[in-house]
């Protein structure tokens, strides 16, 4: 699995904190395609997007002298955005979502440390590219309670690292570990009986 | 003790429920060499655990594939550095 940290490019920092304008274009230029797209998906609406990352640049530019320098420029800049993208996806969201309860039950269950139902592989053709089955992946990412939809954002989505997504949500390593297994368990099982009866 | 049999008897065995437990930490490649052990022992023996994990790695391409979005129109930047401009020499 690629790295999103592997393709970071370093910046200026000195420069930054000094204004340096040519410094903030640079950051702009070269942060802007990859921070749209990452809101894109997070909020599902381009205009949405688009303010929300211009919002984010503002802010990282009057707070530049916030930044310590213990995390990637970027991920600190990804965190400004992912704030901001919360609070108008709170708002705007289309869907219901799921509660922890609901989280509980969509986990597999054992009986003396085995499955207690059986699985089979499923069929190598769900990975073709077919739109019924992208959306019915989307609305099932949409139903997540807000804090697993994150977490599969950001590191099955974005494919940032497990140590950034902990940056990123103030979590240990291990705690983005447990929280994704279990929005991905959840997933499997929203798609498993559709997946299992052929009907997309 | 025969040698064989101690390595035997010290040898890390896991459930189903436990290679569950660690999936995201091996597809993470964050487990510790013993346990990888023990994890890929289970795996090779357990049909069930095989496809739960296929189950589980198709899960996650599914929502890498569903999650495409167009790219970014060609005037982004410019109007994001507009805005900016704007923005900050108000503040001036």
């Amino acid at each position: 699995m690629p790295e999103f940290s592997d393709t970071q490019p370093t910046y200026d920092l000195e420069a930054l904190k000094h204004g340096d304008p040519a410094a903030f274009e640079a950051l702009v230029r070269a942060e802007s395609p990859r921070l749209f797209r990452f809101l894109l998906r997070f909020l599902e609406d381009e205009e949405d997007a688009r303010n929300v990352m211009q919002e984010a640049f503002l802010q990282a530019f009057q707070r530049i002298d916030t930044f310590q320098g213990d995390a990637r420029l970027t991920t600190w800049l990804y965190g400004i955005a992912l704030n901001q993208a919360r609070v108008l996806w709170r708002k705007n969201r289309r869907y219901e979502t799921m509660d922890e309860a609901d989280l509980d039950r969509l986990q597999p269950s054992f009986s003396r440390g085995m499955y207690a139902q059986r699985h089979r592989p499923w069929p190598p053709d769900v990975l073709a590219e077919r739109e019924d089955l992208r959306q019915l992946v989307r609305e099932a990412i949409d139903r997540l309670p807000d804090n697993y939809r994150e977490v599969i954002l950001l590191r099955d989505i974005e494919e940032f690292s497990t140590e950034e997504v902990a940056r990123l949500l103030g979590l240990s390593e291990g705690a983005v570990r447990v929280r994704l297994h279990r929005a991905r368990q959840a997933l499997r099982a929203l798609l498993s009986p559709h997946i299992e009866k052929g009907d997309v | 003790m025969k040698q064989w049999l101690q390595k035997w008897l010290g040898r890390k065995r896991l459930t189903c429920e436990e290679v569950n437990r660690f999936l995201a930490a091996y597809l993470d490649g964050a487990l510790d060499a013993r346990t990888q052990t023990a994890f890929e022992a289970h795996l090779q023996a357990c049909s069930d655990c095989q496809a739960y994990l296929d189950q589980y790695r198709k899960t996650v391409e599914l929502a890498r594939r569903a999650a495409k979005v167009p790219e970014p129109p060609p005037e982004l930047i410019e109007h994001t550095l507009a805005f900016l401009r704007a923005r900050l020499s108000q503040q001036k």
